[in-house]
């Protein structure tokens, strides 16, 4: 009899063991909160969007927040205005840009769908300060190169290793009267899939001649 | 019967222990890559791929959007140099300097992650190219409820919470250790309701 509650208590701790670990594995996949699942919620592949910091609630009173809750993300700098794009590589590379230069500081990342960062960025290290990412595979980035896409022109080719993901474009706002620069320097970041197929066939000529 | 209490017994063990210390794991952060610097902690890992399964785990419950090397390094303090919980309704005083980087931002969170913002024109975050410096280049910051001359970080209400002290375009992002680098003492200066 006791002998019997004993050996449950201890397949019980066995169990404990293997349901922490599944646990733990399992959150990345089915949460409903990671970077991703909100992200996805905001908006459609290759959609810009905003991000703004999680708020205390006590402080809506005084500046009413124009987001929305599915906006808002945890432990985010509340110093800098970010802007989003989910994306995905099977219709080709991904070209992210901004319009001109601002003097504020800006940073980029990528990252992939499990909010694993994989590349980042920041104005100085940006070819003349200016937002322009080209993402793809090795093929793909291999692909761009062959055309003239980046001849004389600023973007950089990001070879990452997944075929979804999203970037972030941050930009500081460390006076507030740089807020509306800010503001229209980030309205102007597109996210957009660039069709290489045609040039991308050009050069295949080329290696044929 | 006894067969199926037995069963029962395992079963009930395994999923409320298991879940439990899962949740609590998760929840309270376990900090493998964890470099300390006074009362001030980063994970330079949190965030890329080489995380632990429990930072992940926490990345994809909390919706935070990590810097990325290139970007900069976050540190948090959850308390002061006597070890005691940093709450909003304390007055702090910050005092030293940081690694090198090029410019830095402070904050106030929740343990959640929410950003606490002080009344309207107040100022709920510090960034340093409006920092006022020392002569050797070190700064002081008052954090707190009451209002400071000088750099004045504004907290409200009352409360635990944490301070984020984010380091941007620095080349403490790939640190390891904390070897030759320091941040800012955190002294507390008095409580405005403490009793």
């Amino acid at each position: 009899m006791m002998g019997r509650f004993i050996l449950a208590i201890l397949i019980g701790l066995v169990g404990a063991g293997l349901v922490h670990i599944a646990v733990v594995f399992m959150i990345p996949r089915v949460s409903d909160n990671s970077a991703w699942s909100r992200l996805s919620s905001l908006g459609e592949y290759f959609q810009v969007v905003r991000i703004a910091p999680l708020r205390d609630s006590s402080s809506s009173a005084s500046e009413p927040p124009s987001e929305t809750p599915r906006e808002r993300f945890a432990f985010a700098d509340p110093a800098f205005i970010v802007a989003s794009c989910r994306f995905e590589l099977g219709d080709g590379p991904v070209e992210i840009t901004a319009n001109g230069t601002i003097d504020n500081f800006w940073s980029a990342s990528i990252y992939d769908s499990q909010g694993g960062n994989i590349y980042s960025i920041n104005d100085r290290a940006a070819i003349d300060g200016i937002v322009n990412l080209v993402v793809g595979t090795p093929q793909q980035i291999e692909e761009v190169r062959a055309t003239t896409l980046l001849e004389d022109s600023p973007a950089l080719p990001v070879i990452v290793d997944v075929l979804r993901g999203y970037v972030t474009v941050r930009v500081l706002i460390d006076e507030e009267s740089k807020r509306a620069a800010a503001d229209s320097f980030l309205r102007s970041v597109t996210c957009l899939p660039i069709d290489i197929r045609p040039t991308a066939a050009a050069s295949g000529v080329e290696r044929d001649s | 019967m006894r067969f199926l209490l037995a069963s029962l017994l395992a079963i009930a063990i395994a999923l409320g222990l298991g879940g439990w210390t899962a949740k609590l794991a998760i929840d309270g952060g376990t900090n493998f890559d964890a470099v300390e610097l006074g009362p001030w902690t980063a994970s330079p890992l949190a965030g890329t791929r080489a995380a632990d399964p429990y930072a992940k785990a926490r990345l994809a419950k909390l919706a935070q959007l990590t810097l990325g090397g290139g970007e900069g390094i976050v540190f948090h303090a959850e308390e002061d140099d006597q070890g005691r919980r940093l709450l909003l309704q304390c007055s702090y005083r910050l005092e030293g300097g940081t690694p090198a980087a090029r410019f830095f931002t402070l904050s106030a969170h929740s343990d959640a992650g929410r950003v606490d913002l002080p009344q309207a024109g107040r100022p709920g975050w510090l960034t340093s190219n409006s920092l006022l410096r020392k002569e050797d280049n070190s700064f002081e910051i008052a954090v707190g409820p009451e209002p400071r001359s000088g750099n004045w970080l504004a907290t409200n209400l009352t409360g635990p919470y944490r301070l984020t002290f984010a380091l941007y375009d620095t080349p403490a992002s790939a640190i390891t250790g904390a070897a030759g680098l320091t941040m800012p003492s955190i002294q507390r200066e008095g409580c405005r309701d403490d009793g």
